[in-house]
């Protein structure tokens, strides 16, 4: 299943970078977009396959990275990528 | 609001469901949506099949019939019943109160006791509140606690967000006051700015007008509902039971020195399996102590699903369980008791 498979990319994750780059990694898997296709300035909610199930994939996708819930409101605020990355870092 | 009662048992539990299955493959014509991408959704949330009542049932349709097992076949009087307590968000009028409906089609006392509670996912925790205070303060011996709803009417068969996921059942717990009972444990919680999370907008006194609120409209996600049809905040509702829930199930075992691996059972309301699964995740404890069939075999009751996943258990007697609803409202709470035995325990089909 998309929504748990994807948490094997996210093992061994240890600091800022690997975690922005895991992110878009799993974005680019939950959206089906081919691998390096995506980057930070990428709108991701702009893509065809961006839909309630991809926004639900991601919100748990970025949970397991960050150890934290991510409010689905900072998703619906986030224009890019790297804004969705700031946006949580930046909430701690 | 917390609370502990004593001398409350429960004494058997009864399921009703329709007789007719509806499958989710069969329903993928309905949907704006790619199928290939329904069915990730079907395969990620356990929506397998769930029972859709046939036009005109209603919810104490299905009630009836599990009191008509209750009297014929279990042993129990109605005369015997001091109150019933009717939970459910699909009353069958505005007025009277389904529970005095109920009340007329068996020989009740007319001291028996009758009220309606308004409510969903937390709506059976909250039914065992009510019923165990009315046994602790009055002389009353036996209860009828009746729960579920059959809400597919009320759910757009064009909203992929909503109408897999939900099932119709009621379900029938019999509760006695007896001595040897150990306590039965509530805490429930409410958070009402989130009253729109999950929502039938029109229907009530603050209903839209009557011109639009049959008007089906299609969301920014391709489900296609009306104001008449259940609403919900698929993200919001989702970040809900990810957030104040498993931090909530913690909480309360910790104020009681307790851990999850003292609960032999954890009946969650079953919301999807998608959700069952991530709290099961953040407890850390055995898929087999957080049952999901009541979701892939039924379908989601709301205040039904917590008895359902009972009767579908039938934990043996001695069995530390934590009932747990979450849901509309919004609402979340826990009741936490050692099961005596059920004298009863069965789902049937109506």
């Amino acid at each position: 299943v998309l929504l748990l498979n994807i948490k094997g990319n996210i093992m061994g994750i240890a600091n800022a970078d690997e975690r922005f780059l895991a992110l878009i990694a799993g974005l680019e898997e939950i959206l089906e977009a081919t691998p390096g296709t995506l980057s930070g300035s990428s709108d991701f909610k702009s893509h065809p396959n961006w839909d309630s199930l991809a926004a639900l994939s991601a919100m748990v996708y970025a949970e397991d990275i960050f150890k934290r819930f991510i409010d689905p409101s900072v998703f619906k605020a986030s224009e890019s990528i790297a804004e969705l990355y700031s946006a949580v870092v930046e909430a701690g | 609001m917390r609370a502990v009662f004593s001398n409350v048992r429960l004494a058997g539990v009864v399921g009703v469901v329709p007789r007719n299955v509806s499958y989710f493959d069969d329903e993928l014509a309905n949907y704006s949506h790619d199928p290939a991408n329904s069915r990730k959704l079907k395969q990620a949330m356990g929506y397998g099949e769930h029972r859709i009542a046939t036009k005109g049932t209603t919810t104490s349709d299905l009630a009836c019939f599990g009191l008509v097992k209750l009297f014929s076949e279990y042993g129990v009087n109605a005369q015997d019943i001091d109150a019933i307590f009717f939970v459910s968000q699909t009353p069958d009028y505005v007025l009277p109160a389904t529970s005095a409906y109920i009340h007329g089609q068996f020989d009740f006392s007319k001291e028996t006791y009758c009220v309606d509670i308004n409510d969903g996912c937390c709506g059976y925790v909250k039914g065992l509140y009510e019923a165990a205070a009315f046994l602790q303060v009055t002389a009353a011996k036996r209860v009828l606690l009746i729960a579920g709803d059959v809400l597919s009417p009320r759910v757009s068969i064009h909203d992929r967000n909503s109408y897999p996921l939900i099932g119709d059942a009621a379900t029938v717990t019999l509760l006695e006051k007896t001595v040897e009972a150990s306590p039965l444990d509530i805490e429930i919680y409410y958070n009402g700015t989130g009253y729109d999370k999950l929502i039938i907008p029109a229907g009530g006194a603050r209903s839209p007008g009557v011109e639009t609120r049959a008007r089906l409209e299609t969301d920014e996600d391709g489900n296609k509902r009306s104001a008449e049809d259940l609403r919900m905040s698929g993200t919001d509702v989702f970040a809900f039971t990810q957030t104040v829930v498993p931090d909530f199930i913690t909480s309360f075992l910790d104020r009681r020195a307790l851990t999850p691996e003292g609960i032999d059972l954890f009946l969650l309301h079953q919301a999807n399996a998608f959700i069952l699964e991530r709290i099961r995740m953040k407890l850390a404890v055995s898929k087999d102590k957080i049952p999901d069939q009541v979701i892939r075999k039924y379908g989601n009751s709301s205040s039904g699903t917590i008895p359902m996943s009972l009767a579908c258990a039938h934990p043996a007697p001695g069995a530390n369980v934590m009932a747990c609803g979450f849901g509309v409202g919004l609402s979340w709470g826990a009741a936490m008791f050692k099961l005596e035995g059920l004298d009863f325990c069965a789902v049937v089909e109506y």
